[in-house]
Order: structure tokens, then C-alpha cells, then sequence
């Protein structure tokens, strides 16, 4: 195991931001945190980059004991949510930094080597406010991989790009932790980004991991209504819990069928998203584009195959 | 247009009346001959500006501009690790800047004199140590470059930790963790990217120190006694009991184009967005 916390919470004043969180992350795997904010996934990566104590438990790195080491001791690195890249150091030193930390004589190689790996070759003199977001999330990525970390931790790093952009950075993300073969801890609130990027993946609600495991799997079998809804959309018709797109609507009546009553369609692209009204409230299905469509104040039944319902057991 | 111009009058006229006027009698004053009790009076010559190079006073105005740049050096010395502490606490932020500000509340003479209480002869640190037998003659406390010295730094310290803490307050705080993450030790943290950053704090508080210690009279009058005298005492001398106004006049103008020279020289080297 590259990364194991046992056991861990931080308390501050006040309020307990983490509540036993316990979590082994494999030898270069690519582990994405995902909650809502405030839900204790930024300060649990905090504790293991070192900048704040946990109250109780312990975190580990390869079997050392990480608790009482400063961030400097301590061999991963942080790519922060606006980068923190030194204003006044170009690109080039950006990067040398913790190499000539380390006492590197001539980083420049290394450094040539790096901004090759992130596609910034050219940029070297350049100041951070030259940066586009995006060249800017690079640099600060370089700067980490650079000292080679047993663990990457990104706090939000894709939440100040546009949407355009981090759709083609999460592909370029996921193809560098490979080339890297470096543990990946991602921290993010975008259930999308979490759900595509991550080997496995963390759902955190108030301060507790409440389910870890591969995305599908975690999609399809959340345990707990939050993990269901927060990963999501889900039709709670009674005590059932369904998918829209595992929800099958038709406007002819069948067996064990829900009427209701259609409120409105989306075009959604790949999909259309009919919202229906039906006793138990509001809920949803997906229509591929070739099928009929359906119109405001249209009668419609809802199915699904019983397989298809989320089990919860939280 | 016309309103604008009503609008710029008082200003106009402050500068006028405050500086344009008193400079250019200052002016006319250092080319003039000296008055026998006082006052200027003609011909016109420029003999006052000649005897500035008279090796005594070169010896004032270059012990002027080293004690200042001293004063300047200790203040960013005790200044900055007090700054940095200010805007790092996590409570009692804006107590602790009062504290900072404390000592304008009086005036300045007074906190002068309470030094000289302090540090005579028979003033409490000398009586303190002579009771307890620590030693057998007072010690030289007062009345030399150090007690000058001490008495800039304490009265210009202020200049310093007000805007070195302002341009430490708005770092972002993720960059010294940065830092930190990446391998750096805490003095490699702060001279490498908390001092940088801070370089136009720094810059403002060392011209907002230096400028005052160049000029300072009071400070080296009291607590240098005499026997230190910087330019700003010369000057004063030269209204008062040498009755020279021409050569306190060119004095004066020295120190001002001296000054100016200084704050030049500091600018063309400052990033961008100081003062």
C-alpha cells in the first residue's frame, strides 16, 4: 500500500471537520475524493500533505508513520486549487524550486524534462500572470512530479478552468498519472469528474467516508440515499430507488407500471430527460432520440426491472 | 472644464501657499549674505553653498546618511519578523497593530525625554544595576551615535511594520505552504518567496524610515547630547545660535535634494505598484 490513514479526525473549534476516516490508497492508483463542500475532504488531504494535525488516528506513507513530520519531511507534494504558483519566480524556477530546495545544482535537465512532460516547452521565462488557467494548473503540476512523490495530492485542481477546458485536462490528467505511475489523490465536489477519472473513488458526506470503490460500482450499489443522490439523479418512487436512465417510460399502461403525468422534456444530446410528475412526487427517464417523444400534460407510466433498483442499506 | 478648474483652487492654492512659497524663500535666502543678528540681507552671492564642502560639514551630512541607512536596517531588522508575526496571528490582530500605533498617542518630545529618564546616569537602568552591584560606574547609555541610534529606530519603527505588514497581509497564505510542500525550510520560506513578494512593503517602509532619520533633529539633540550631530541639528544651529540663515538655508535645500536623490535612486529600482 502507498498511503493508509487509520482512524483519522480533526476536530477544529467548534465544529469536527473529519470523523474517522479510514482509506488505503494502492501503489499508483488514481483515488478521487468527492463530497460536497465542507464535507472534511480538503482538510483530510491537508493532513496528509501535513498542514494540519490530525486530533486523532494515524496516517502512514510505505509503512512510515507521517503524524509528526512537517510538509517538507514528508514525500508528496500538493498541487493547490489556484495553484500557488511563486509570483514572482518564471516558469522555469517554478519548477526548480524544490529541486534547488533539495540542493540541485543544475536542475535545468530536469526541468526541460518536466515542462516537456506537461507540454509547456517554450514557456520557460514566461511569468505565472502570462499563464492561462490551464498552463497555469501545468506548471503547478510540474512543479510537484518534478521531486517524483509517493503521493500526488490535487486539491480541486480543475475548479478554476473553464468547462470546455476541463473536460480535455481530465483526459491529459489521467493519461500523465499513468505515464507517472505516481498514487493520485484527487480531491473534487464534481460527481462527473470524480465518477471518470478515478480508479476508485471516495464519497464523503459530514465528515465521513461513507463508501469507497470503483466508480460503477459505487454508481450502481451506493449503500446510503446521500452517496445515491450525490453521485446522481434518482427516482425514489416509495421505497424504491431507480436510475432515470435505468427508468423506462411508455405511454401504454403495463404491469406494476407508475402513471404519471409528463411536466416537461430536455434534449439533452446523446438523450432526451422527460420530467415526470407521479404520486410520489417528481421524478425522471431518458429517451433515446429516436423514440416518441412525449409532451407536457401527457399520460405516461414508469417501469424498471427490479434488478435495477438501488439497494440501500444506509 | 471651467468647474474643474474651481474644483483644483484649494489644492492649487495649498501648494502655492505651502510649498511653492516657503521653497523659493529658501531659495532666495541661501543666495543671500548673512545678517548680523539674523535675517539675510544683499548681496547676492553663493558663498554658503561653497562652504558646504568644508570637510567638517561633509563629515555631518555622511554620519547623517549613515546613521539614517542604520536606523533604516535595524527598523526592516526588528520590523519584519514583527510584521510577519502580526499577520500570521490567529486572534487579536488588530490589537496587536494598536500596539504598533500606541506610542503616536504621545508626543513625540515626551517619549524622547522618557528615554533620557531611562537611560542617564542616574536614570533607572544605571541605578538598577549599580543597586544590584552588577556594575561599580554607570554605564555611557546616553549621548553617543548608539543612544541616537536607539532613538530612531524607536521612534521610526512604526514606518516599517505598517507597510510591511500590509504587503504581508494580502499574501496568500497557500504560498508559503506551497513552499513548505516543496521543500523548503522556514528561512528558505521567507527569503525566497515571503520577502520577495513583500519587496514593495519593504521598499515603502525603508524610504518612510530613512527620509525622517536623515532630517531627525530632536532624536540626536536630545539623546546624542550634543556631541552627535546630524545635518538637522546643524541646520537648527544655523537659525538659532550661529545666526547664519544663508548657509541653515543652503543646508536645508541640500538635505531636500539629498533626500530627493535617495527616494529616486530607491524608485527606479522598485517593482512596479510602490507608493
Amino acid at each position: 500500500m502507498a498511503l493508509e490513514l487509520l482512524h483519522v479526525s480533526k476536530a477544529f473549534p467548534g465544529h469536527t471537520a473529519v470523523q474517522d476516516v479510514s482509506l488505503i490508497l494502492l501503489p499508483g492508483e488514481f483515488f478521487t475524493l468527492v463530497g460536497p463542500s465542507g464535507c472534511g475532504k480538503t482538510t483530510t488531504l491537508r493532513m496528509i500533505a501535513g498542514f494540519e494535525d490530525p486530533t486523532s488516528g494515524t496516517i502512514r506513507l510505505n509503512g512510515k508513520l507521517l503524524n509528526k513530520l512537517t510538509p517538507q519531511q514528508r514525500n508528496v507534494s500538493t498541487v493547490f486549487q489556484n495553484y500557488a504558483l511563486f509570483p514572482h519566480l518564471s516558469v522555469e524556477e517554478n519548477v526548480a524550486f524544490g529541486l534547488r530546495r533539495r540542493g540541485v545544482r543544475d536542475p535545468r535537465p530536469q526541468v526541460a524534462e518536466a515542462l516537456r512532460t506537461v507540454r509547456l516547452t517554450g514557456k520557460e521565462t514566461r511569468m505565472p500572470a502570462q499563464l492561462s488557467g490551464g498552463e497555469k494548473q501545468r506548471v503547478a503540476l510540474a512543479r510537484s512530479l518534478i521531486l517524483k512523490p509517493d503521493v500526488l495530492l490535487l486539491d480541486e485542481p480543475l475548479a478554476a478552468l473553464d468547462p470546455q477546458l476541463r473536460r480535455q485536462v481530465r483526459a491529459e490528467l489521467k493519461h500523465l498519472q499513468r505515464a507517472a505511475q505516481i498514487t493520485f489523490l484527487f480531491v473534487t465536489h464534481d460527481q462527473e469528474e470524480a465518477l471518470s477519472l478515478g480508479d476508485r473513488i471516495g464519497v464523503m458526506n459530514g465528515g465521513k467516508l461513507e463508501q469507497v470503490g470503483v466508480p460503477s460500482e459505487v454508481y450502481s450499489n451506493p449503500i446510503s440515499r446521500f452517496v445515491a443522490g450525490f453521485l446522481g439523479e434518482v427516482n425514489w418512487i416509495g421505497d424504491r430507488a431507480v436510475r432515470p436512465e435505468r427508468t423506462r417510460i411508455e405511454t401504454a399502461p403495463s404491469d406494476g407500471a407508475v402513471p404519471c403525468r409528463v411536466v416537461h422534456s430536455m434534449f439533452l444530446g446523446g438523450v432526451i430527460q422527460v420530467e415526470v410528475e407521479c404520486a410520489h412526487g417528481s421524478a425522471a427517464a431518458h429517451l433515446l432520440p429516436h423514440q416518441p417523444a412525449f409532451s407536457p400534460g401527457d399520460t405516461a407510466y414508469l417501469s424498471w426491472h427490479r434488478t435495477d433498483e438501488l439497494r440501500l442499506s444506509a | 472644464m471651467k468647474l474643474r478648474r474651481w474644483f483644483l483652487l484649494p489644492a492649487r492654492a495649498t501648494q502655492l501657499l505651502f510649498f511653492a512659497v516657503p521653497m523659493a524663500i529658501v531659495v532666495i535666502m541661501s543666495l543671500l549674505t548673512r545678517g548680523d543678528y539674523g535675517g539675510a540681507e544683499q548681496p547676492w552671492n553663493t558663498e554658503s553653498y561653497g562652504r558646504l564642502l568644508d570637510p567638517l560639514y561633509v563629515a555631518i551630512l555622511w554620519r547623517s546618511v549613515w546613521m539614517a541607512a542604520a536606523a533604516t536596517v535595524l527598523c526592516l531588522l526588528l520590523g519584519f519578523p514583527l510584521a510577519l508575526y502580526i499577520s500570521r496571528a490567529q486572534k487579536h490582530r488588530g490589537l496587536l497593530l494598536q500596539l504598533v500605533i500606541l506610542p503616536f498617542w504621545t508626543s513625540f518630545l515626551i517619549r524622547t525625554y522618557a528615554w533620557l529618564f531611562l537611560l542617564r546616569d542616574t536614570g533607572l537602568i544605571n541605578t538598577a544595576l549599580l543597586r544590584i552591584g552588577a556594575i561599580h560606574q554607570p554605564l555611557p547609555l546616553l549621548y553617543n551615535n548608539g543612544a541616537v541610534l536607539l532613538g530612531l529606530v524607536y521612534g521610526y519603527l512604526p514606518f516599517m511594520v505598517l507597510p510591511v505588514y500590509a504587503a504581508l497581509e494580502r499574501l496568500d497564505p497557500s504560498l508559503s505552504e506551497a513552499a513548505a510542500d516543496l521543500g523548503a525550510s522556514p528561512l528558505a520560506i521567507v527569503t525566497r518567496v515571503i520577502a520577495p513578494l513583500a519587496a514593495p512593503g519593504i521598499l515603502a517602509g525603508s524610504i518612510l524610515v530613512f527620509i525622517p532619520s536623515l532630517g531627525a533633529y530632536l532624536t540626536p539633540d536630545l539623546m546624542g547630547g550634543g556631541r552627535t550631530v546630524m545635518i538637522g541639528n546643524l541646520v537648527q544651529n544655523q537659525f538659532t545660535t550661529a545666526r547664519d540663515w544663508p548657509f541653515g538655508s543652503a543646508l536645508s535645500l541640500t538635505l531636500m535634494i539629498l533626500t530627493a536623490l535617495v527616494l529616486i535612486l530607491f524608485l527606479r529600482r522598485a517593482p512596479q505598484g510602490v507608493l
